[in-house]
């Protein structure tokens, strides 16, 4: 026995079990993300049920389980939609009682843009008091239309009427601050000439409004009629329509596509319905913007408290306290820095901010209220460690003989410092960055309070100077997750999208993990050290 | 005026460690002068000394005087990265840096602030031809130094020395990493650059320094024991224990 043990064959067995554990439960994980996320987008068939008491329901299966404590029977989990309807969107049915089950051909599935997915059957057009019947290849020009409204509508709504509004906004501050001014002539000329273009726009916003009431009267003109299971029947707008489908008689082929163009959507477009519909493309697109930012701050920061620690000062109770205080930060709970970033970067920074520069908008605050920025910076200062240690260990792998090269040719610190050190320790440096990067991705807790909200209004990036906003609040993915799936108003038909929002996270922080180490990668080819 | 390397009573401690005491040596201009001893006597310490190279060390004291140009190198108005670029050294292990074999002669000009880029190359190639090795990496200056042989690479080091026009150049064991026909060609090119340089060797070899310097001085536990002409030094040594070591009884 003790022989076996001094082999040290069972502890290869032990160690080999380990990370046999370790990456199983990494495979589940994802494995479990991508089956309960990916397959939200397959649009599923549509059961008609009829039930003993005479009744008739119709949705997607989306689960069947044995009742507790009593032998074969099973109880099935339906999703009805139609929320205005019934109330809400699940419904459990008891096998026992149901009498037969079917597969209507021509019942369909209908995206709307309130109210989640409608189930049932299409009667017609409604004209005045008759019903015009209808066939599923008709609508596609109506809905054609509909959507060509749709664009219209939200072009008028965000581009143009945002615009006046950005202009009314910036001609008010203008206004605020010539007012408090001392009374002169010029002054009081340019607010008379800043009253003038004021009145103008807001024509300009009387004519937009009342161009939207035609067009939203116009959108609830055309209906249609849809037969519920039950019997009844529902009149529709086809404005309210996005898509509208027939999953009992597609294709494998057709379904794949529909699937394809659901998942683009899902990553492209913005979110509807208090973010349970949709995609979440601000979110990423903040959660990526926050990232890089966030790097932006944290490597210079990072690298330089690293040379300090590693070439400027010797080891002395000082650094040797710095040392052990930098390494302490990365476990204070990370909630913590987000009540110092709102203290100190949203308060203090943000509050001087808008003291000295947006005075005439206070008490409104600019900065001086959550933004992408002190997000960003609160996470800099939380992941401020990981970069320190990673520098620190890329610096001390230099070797001692190529800085001494450089000495020995009359360079000085900073030279050797900037030529030689940190070129040769910039892998080094960005595996810091990378690792930096995966904590900052994943965070959320001090974003709750520095920034992150529920429904952005628009991105920080867009197409009035100065192009880049930093003090505008914004989405990210993690907080999106939280938010769609215990804080949305139809809990349980959004939780397939925690786990596809989840996914998403995952993916983007491995697209901006792999781009810092193929970059790294190049450069660790580049400094390979002498093999001498 | 004299450049000559004159020590005066230099002594060295590391630590509460003497590693040097009470040395006293006049370099000689334009000639090879080789320092040698056993392991651990003090040899590339006293090398380093020269250079100012031992600053680096923490905990290092350094008394007495070293002369160059007839002034104290060790004085407090001195500028030290001034010295090293007058003083150039070569060290044990090659040690170019991971750049590209022009970006490592180009090195020391630049940082010395010579900025006209024909001016950078041409100094390039005729160190690099000084040094035997334009023809060996004409057509591949702008590959990493890190693909050259050992041999080849120490021979780069050396003409990354002396592409700043040094005055003296340190040598500290260039060819204890390298075999003996890379070790040949480095002899080679020193005997070259005696006609231009002080050159200071140390080494472990004691027939390397018999072949290339003119003056020797032999060090035993970090004190001077003797010193002068190559020839004499190694035919009729006048201390004891020179005899010893240089007919191999120990080191």
């Amino acid at each position: 026995m003790k022989k076996t043990f001094n082999t040290g064959n069972p502890y290869i067995w032990l160690s080999g079990g380990t990370l046999t554990i370790s990456l199983l439960m990494i495979f589940g994980l994802v494995a479990l993300i991508m089956f309960k996320g990916l397959g939200i987008f397959w649009p599923h068939n549509i059961t008609m049920l009829m039930l003993n008491d005479n009744s008739v329901v119709l949705g997607e299966i989306s689960k069947v389980e044995p009742i507790p404590n009593l032998k074969d029977s099973y109880r099935t989990k339906l999703k009805v939609g139609n929320r205005d309807v019934y109330g809400m969107d699940f419904r459990w049915v008891d096998n026992s009682s149901i009498l037969s089950q079917d597969f209507p051909t021509t019942a369909l599935t209908i995206e709307r843009r309130e109210w989640g997915n409608m189930y049932g059957f299409l009667k017609g057009m409604k004209h005045d008091n008759r019903i015009e019947s209808l066939s599923l290849a008709d609508m596609k020009p109506l809905l054609k239309e509909s959507k060509a409204l749709y664009k219209s509508i939200r072009h008028i709504e965000k581009k143009e009427i945002g615009k006046i509004n950005h202009k009314m906004e910036k001609y008010r501050l203008a206004l605020k601050s010539l007012e408090r001014k001392l009374p002169s002539d010029s002054t009081l000329k340019n607010i008379a000439s800043i009253k003038v273009k004021v009145e103008e726009l807001e024509k300009q916003y009387t004519e937009k409004v009342d161009n939207l009431t035609n067009l939203y009267a116009s959108a609830k003109e055309k209906k249609v009629v849809i037969q519920l299971a039950d019997g009844s029947e529902e009149i529709l707008p086809i404005f309210q329509i996005i898509r509208i489908y027939d999953p009992n008689q597609m294709g494998v082929y057709a379904k794949s596509s529909f699937y394809v163009l659901k998942f683009w959507e899902f990553i492209s477009a913005e979110p509807r319905e208090a973010n349970t519909e949709g995609g979440v493309f601000p979110a990423i697109f903040g959660t990526v913007t926050m990232v890089l930012i966030m790097s932006l701050a944290v490597t210079p920061l990072g690298v330089l408290t690293a040379v300090f620690l590693r070439e400027y000062t010797s080891d002395n109770i000082f650094s040797r306290i710095v040392r052990i205080s930098v390494n302490n930060l990365a476990g204070v709970p990370s909630i913590v820095f987000g009540v110092f970033g709102l203290g100190f970067f949203i308060y203090f920074i943000g509050g001087g901010i808008d003291k000295l520069f947006y005075s005439e908008a206070l008490p409104t605050p600019t900065f001086g209220t959550g933004g992408i920025l002190w997000a960003s910076l609160t996470l800099a200062l939380l992941t401020v460690p990981v970069v320190v240690v990673a520098t620190e260990e890329g610096i001390s792998s230099v070797p001692k003989s190529l800085k001494e090269a450089s000495y020995g040719l009359g360079a000085t610190k900073f030279e050797t410092l900037w030529k030689v050190v940190l070129p040769q320790a910039t892998p080094g440096i960005l595996t810091g960055m990378i690792l930096a990067m995966a904590r900052a991705a994943g965070e959320v807790a001090p974003l709750m309070i520095t920034g992150v909200v529920k429904l952005a209004p628009s991105l920080p990036l867009d197409s009035y100077s100065p192009f880049i906003h930093l003090e505008r609040k914004f989405m990210h993915l993690g907080f999106h997750i939280y938010d769609v799936g215990f804080q949305s108003p139809n809990v349980e038909a959004a939780l397939p999208m925690v786990y596809t929002t989840t996914l998403i996270l995952i993916f983007t922080v491995l697209a901006l993990n792999l781009v810092a180490i193929i970059v790294r990668n190049k450069l660790r080819t580049k400094y390979v050290t002498s093999a001498l | 005026m004299n450049n000559n390397i004159i020590i005066k009573n230099l002594s060295l401690t590391y630590g509460n460690k003497q590693v040097l005491e009470n040395i006293n040596q006049q370099i000689e201009e334009k000639k090879i002068t080789a320092i040698i001893g056993p392991s651990g006597c003090g040899k590339s310490t006293l090398l380093r000394c020269i250079n100012r190279m031992n600053d680096l060390i923490p905990e290092t004291r350094v008394e007495g005087e070293i002369l160059f140009h007839e002034k104290n190198i060790y004085a407090h108005d001195i500028d030290v990265t001034e010295i090293r670029r007058k003083i150039g050294m070569v060290f044990q292990k090659p040690n170019p840096f991971p750049k590209s074999i022009f970006d490592n002669v180009a090195y020391g000009l630049r940082i010395n602030g010579t900025k006209d880029k024909k001016k950078v190359s041409e100094t390039v190639e005729t160190t690099l031809h000084d040094c035997g090795l334009l023809k060996e990496v004409k057509d591949r200056l702008y590959t990493s130094a890190m693909e050259l042989s050992g041999g080849q690479q120490q021979r780069l080091c050396i003409a990354r020395a002396l592409a700043i026009e040094p005055e003296i150049i340190l040598m500290d064991e260039p060819c204890s990493a390298l075999d003996p026909s890379s070790t040949f060609k480095i002899e080679e090119l020193m005997m070259k650059l005696k006609k231009r340089y002080t050159v200071i060797i140390v080494t472990h070899n004691m027939q390397q320094a018999a072949r290339v310097s003119d003056t020797t001085g032999f060090l035993y536990l970090g004190k001077l024991i003797e010193y002068g002409n190559t020839k004499k030094l190694f035919i009729k040594p006048k201390e004891k224990l020179t005899e010893n070591y240089i007919s191999g009884n120990f080191g």
